[in-house]
């Protein structure tokens, strides 16, 4: 079944001479549980396209549909509530808030569901599924980039997302961070059956995903294999 | 070096945002400071110029009738000093009878240094020849004629010029004499001369006349200096003030309210401190904004440092950084300032010119009168730009600036690079509560713990929201007490209580205005309140140490060069004698009050209560005691329910040595009498007997049927007449004169023009201080709003990731305004602890420095309600524009 139709999606940045098509009729559709990588070189589009996607911007042209809405046409109101119901962001510099420790920071997005009460047993086992349990009551300064980026997966995984889009998440982290943060992002689509659409530059690790799409001058590339299984 | 400017105005370009808010806040801040400075300082130029026209245009004076004189003029100028001008009196003569007059020469220079110009005729030529002003001639009985005759000392005078008039507060310097300018021949072998010296203004000129003295070998003891002018001009030895001060120190009798008074001339420490207060105000206000934007760059610093920036050259960033800001921003801000304060001293710049006000007892004269009316308020002069206030503004706040950069570089040397780089500022103290567990919202805790992760920005920005507020207030406070000051002043020390004023100018108990006679003014139409006064002198034993302070008359103080009136000694043995170790007999002005006047003395009250019929029934009297120079009233150990008791003459009417309480004792009587009330000041005063300054005498004050009953005293010294609204004054005080003009002796004076002149002038004061004020408060408000749109666009990247998270623009709205709320809150508490503090120092300046009468005019209610109301909704609304800004921007931009 699919979580989401990505339908000749334009994006274009600017106007007349310093208009920038970023994105050119990009179309593609993932289904649920999949683990996809988007892999381009830099400027490729390919940030832009998982941007459009998390519905922190808008497409100039085109339908993104997740669980069957088109999230171009909700209105903003109706796009925040979707977004934090249905996906998780992770970003490359982690993005937590320096001053909440390290559970607060995973539990904030669910506080923003107003009657929805957190579900501390949940977040207990991610922090322990994650390995930063212990550091629940650190602050983000104080923890190494690879513990930041745990949080900052469990943070995405806290309302129990369909779709996360992580954008870069192990580009700041050393190798044996980057493996393990792949690994547990592995097994977090496999456990909790979520899609992951993640951002790489390195094809070491999209070759760890179940498809590749390879994003080329705003284009999904085909001569390169396009989408690879 | 050229690296560091290019840095730093590429950082201002691109932290759009800091550099605006900085800009605004250095510009506000330099507009008011740099305003007022400038209205101080117009007012001081004009009040300068005022006393020229009062005192003459001269710093020193001394006698010149020794060689060194020819010298001097021979050589006029010399190492440290210029003399501009200078003049030469020749006194040829002096008599005391018919008056005390003195036969003056005065060469061109002195006349022209004097103000006195002739107004018709020429100067004296011939040695029978005199020329004088008009009022002298008046004095002397003859017409203000060319060619009147008058015999002085046996020898008759023909007036060949009339002059204007001496410049006014010599006049009050010479008292009694008069001054008849005769020609330069006229020679009685007594002659004095004295030479008037003006220097250049354009440095002090107290230096000048130590030079001049040492130059020409004078005894620099024997020069008199201008005080009118000297204040102005640096006339005073700054060293001389520091031993007086040290003095004063050691003494606990002094002070802080008398070393206050002594650098206060001219309104100096006053004009200082609300200007040092603006300065602070300012600080606070650049240091705020400043301190979050350097904080939030910190880790770009150490970035540059890592690459081998050098610590001098990152502090030498933040300074070049701060310059470019505040130099454009400090020079628009003294253009607008400046322009503002042009345009208010156009309008109204009289009030900023410190003013003495004539006293009016019931033996003024008429000229008075006149100087007291609104055509002579002082004159404003024009409009100058105080530039020594500006370059010290400046310097201040460069100073504050560069302060504030030294040690946030020193706070970043504390810090490693990673430190400064992860934003980690080594506190080691952190709330590691888990806060979800408990609260369904986190966006409570994430506000409280953006608003407290830096406690140093977080103190700065509360100060710089309250100090503006706190100001606010405390100028209303003081206004609120000047006011109330100025109106029971005006009424009991400058006598202006009442339109029209009828009275006895005499020394003499017999001359009083018959109750039939006061009795008809109430026929009068047009007359709203008639208060007839009656009075007796009397005499009050003060025992057993009762009196405490015995240096404050010259009779008890047995100081040196402290000496006693010798006219008050002639006539009544002084103001008070000393019996006893600690006994004392103090003369006492009675007065008889109306039940009106006496309702009017409530607001003068210090203890007990005024309430005519109690009085009467009881037959107990109102003890109006002394102040001192520091405003205290406990001089005298007699209060409420004590009793007192008087000595007056048996005979009503009595004079000479009955006066003087030697007599024998079946020419007095005693009565005791219970005392009701204390009061500060009286009302109607007489001030023809022991005198009555309005602090420096002890008075009973009754109604008017105890002073019958007890004293027999049944005709009026004084009468205070009030007209109603839509009355014509002059109208009425003619009427009135009519109605007493078989009184013998007996003067009415209408005080309504001055009443006028005083009001209005009193009220643009207080405008002016209201409308500085209003803003001050203004700019703190303007500087809210910019620090809390700066709060928020400091932390947008946080709100742009919570965006993205999912929080609803409602949801942020919400947040940001509980933060900003909870800023007004904090805001306003502080607000209320510093009033606190800063209103005790206002009460105690304003008691003990500045002596106001019982300022107990508290700040209106609405007004500090209204501010801390003002406060959070401010910071809330401002923190809401901000959001709104934020959220029109795409969660990407951040």
């Amino acid at each position: 079944m699919e979580i989401l139709q990505v339908k000749h999606i334009h994006k274009i940045y600017g106007e007349k001479e310093n208009e920038v098509h970023a994105l050119r009729d990009v179309t593609f559709s993932v289904k649920i549980g999949e683990f996809i990588a988007i892999v381009g070189t830099s400027g490729s589009g390919k940030s832009t396209l998982l941007n459009l996607i998390g519905g922190l911007d808008t497409p100039t042209q085109g339908q993104i549909i997740i669980r069957g809405h088109n999230i171009a046409a909700l209105r903003r109101k109706e796009l925040t509530i979707f977004r934090r119901r249905n996906i998780g962001f992770v970003f490359q510099n982690y993005s937590l808030m320096p001053v909440l420790n390290i559970y607060d920071n995973v539990a904030l997005p669910v506080t923003f569901d107003k009657g929805k009460h957190v579900d501390h047993d949940y977040i207990c086992e991610l922090l322990k599924g994650l390995g930063i349990w212990d550091k629940r009551k650190r602050f983000p300064n104080e923890l190494s980039g690879g513990q930041q980026q745990r949080t900052a997966l469990a943070r995405a995984l806290a309302n129990k997302p369909a779709l996360i889009l992580a954008d870069e998440p192990t580009g700041n982290l050393d190798t044996s961070t980057t493996v393990e943060v792949m690994g547990l992002l592995k097994e977090s689509s496999r456990r909790y059956n979520q899609t992951i659409l993640m951002v790489t530059h390195n094809e070491a690790l999209a070759q760890a995903c179940d498809r590749i799409i390879r994003i080329e001058d705003g284009q999904i590339n085909c001569a390169k294999g396009g989408e690879t299984i | 070096m050229k690296n560091i400017l290019r840095l730093a105005f590429a950082n201002l370009r691109y932290y759009k945002k800091q550099t605006a808010a900085l800009f605004v806040g250095i510009l506000l801040s330099a507009g008011l400071l740099t305003g007022v400075g400038s209205l101080f300082g117009s007012g001081k130029e004009a009040a300068k110029e005022n006393a020229r026209a009062e005192y003459g245009d001269w710093h020193y004076e001394t006698r010149c009738d020794y060689p060194w004189m020819e010298t001097f003029k021979k050589n006029p100028q010399g190492k440290g000093f210029k003399v501009v001008k200078y003049g030469v009196e020749t006194v040829c003569k002096a008599i005391s009878e018919p008056f005390a007059i003195q036969y003056v020469y005065g060469d061109s220079e002195y006349m022209d240094m004097m103000g006195r110009k002739l107004m018709d005729g020429s100067y004296p030529q011939k040695e029978n020849e005199i020329a004088a002003d008009a009022q002298t001639l008046r004095n002397l009985g003859i017409s203000e004629e060319l060619g009147s005759t008058v015999i002085l000392d046996g020898e008759t005078f023909t007036v060949c010029g009339i002059l204007t008039e001496m410049p006014q507060k010599i006049r009050e310097i010479l008292g009694d004499y008069m001054q008849v300018f005769v020609c330069e021949t006229l020679d009685y072998g007594m002659n004095g001369s004295f030479v008037y010296l003006k220097f250049d203004e354009s440095r002090e000129v107290y230096p000048q006349v130590k030079a001049f003295a040492e130059t020409y070998g004078v005894d620099a003891g024997t020069f008199s200096r201008n005080n009118g002018l000297s204040g102005f001009v640096g006339g005073e030895s700054s060293s001389a003030a520091l031993p007086k001060i040290a003095g004063a120190l050691m003494d606990p009798a002094y002070g802080i309210p008398w070393i206050w008074g002594v650098l206060n001339e001219n309104q100096a420490m006053t004009e200082g401190a609300v200007l040092l207060a603006l300065a602070l105000f300012s600080a606070f206000i650049i240091y705020s904004i400043f301190q979050v934007s350097v904080l939030k760059r910190m880790a770009q610093y150490s970035v540059m440092q890592t690459l081998g920036m050098p610590d001098g050259s990152a502090a030498a960033m933040l300074a070049a950084e701060l310059l470019m800001i505040f130099v454009p921003g400090y020079c628009a801000g003294a253009v607008l300032g400046n322009t503002a304060a042009f345009l208010l001293y156009r309008k109204a710049g009289q009030i900023f010119i410190t003013r003495n006000t004539a006293v009016h007892s019931g033996v003024d004269i008429k000229a008075n009168a006149a100087i007291l009316s609104v055509e002579n308020l002082p004159d404003a002069g024009r409009f100058c730009v105080n530039w020594e206030n500006i370059r010290t503004g400046a310097m201040f706040l460069i100073a504050v600036l560069l302060i504030v950069s030294f040690l946030l570089m020193k706070k970043m040397q504390k810090l490693t690079l990673r430190q400064m780089i992860a934003g980690d500022t080594g506190k080691k103290k952190r709330d590691r509560r888990i806060h979800s567990v408990k609260r369904e919202n986190l966006t409570g805790v994430l506000t409280r713990r953006f608003m407290f992760s830096r406690k140093g920005t977080f103190i700065g920005v509360l100060m710089s929201l309250s100090i503006g507020s706190v100001i606010f207030l405390g100028a209303v406070y003081v206004t609120g007490n000047t006011r109330m000051n100025n109106e029971l002043t005006f009424k009991a020390d400058d006598g202006l209580g009442s339109d029209i004023q009828a009275y006895e100018p005499t020394d003499s108990l017999k001359d009083t205005i018959p109750q039939e006679a006061a009795e008809k003014l109430e026929g009068i139409s047009g007359l709203e309140t008639v208060m007839p006064v009656r009075y007796l002198l009397g005499e009050v034993p003060l025992e057993n140490g009762s009196f405490r302070w015995p240096e404050f008359f010259a009779e008890t103080a047995g100081e040196e060069g402290f000496d006693p009136d010798p006219v008050l000694m002639e006539k009544y043995n002084g103001r008070i004698v000393q019996t006893g170790e600690d006994d004392y007999k103090i003369k006492v002005n009675i007065y008889g009050y109306s039940d009106a006047m006496l309702e009017s003395l409530s607001d003068y009250l210090l203890e007990g209560e005024i309430d005519p019929e109690q009085m009467r029934r009881e037959n107990t009297v109102i003890f109006k005691t002394l102040m001192d120079g520091q405003g205290n009233y406990d001089g005298i150990d007699i209060g409420t329910g004590d009793t007192v008791r008087v000595k007056t003459p048996a005979d009503t009417e009595a004079e000479g040595e009955v006066l003087k309480f030697l007599g024998s004792d079946e020419s007095y009587r005693e009565q005791e009498l219970k005392v009701a009330a204390a009061v500060s000041r009286p009302l109607a005063k007489v001030d023809s007997f022991i005198g009555d300054t309005g602090d420096d005498c002890v008075d009973l004050i009754m109604t008017n049927e105890q002073m019958k009953k007890n004293f027999g005293v049944s005709g009026y010294r004084t009468i205070s007449i009030n007209v109603r609204e839509e009355t014509d004054a002059k109208a009425a005080a003619d009427e009135v004169r009519r109605a007493l003009s078989k009184v013998q002796g007996c003067i009415v004076r209408d005080y309504s023009v001055q009443i006028e002149a005083q009001n209005l002038y009193l009220n643009q004061q207080i405008l002016f201080f209201m409308g500085i004020s209003a803003v001050l408060l203004a700019i703190s408000l303007l500087h809210i709003l910019n620090s809390m749109q700066y709060l928020v666009a400091e932390r947008s990247y946080e709100f742009s990731v919570l965006r993205a998270m999912g929080i609803t623009d409602a949801g942020l709205l919400k947040m940001l305004a509980k933060e900003g709320l909870r800023y007004g809150i904090y805001a306003s508490l502080a607000l209320l602890l510093l009033y606190a503090i800063v209103q005790k120092i206002l009460y105690y300046f304003m008691i003990h420095v500045y002596l106001y009468l019982h300022p107990q005019a508290a700040v209106p209610v609405g007004y500090v309600i209204g501010i801390i109301l003002l406060n959070p909704a401010l910071c809330a609304g401002a923190m809401m524009i901000s959001g709104k800004s934020l959220l029109r921007k795409g969660i990407l931009q951040k």
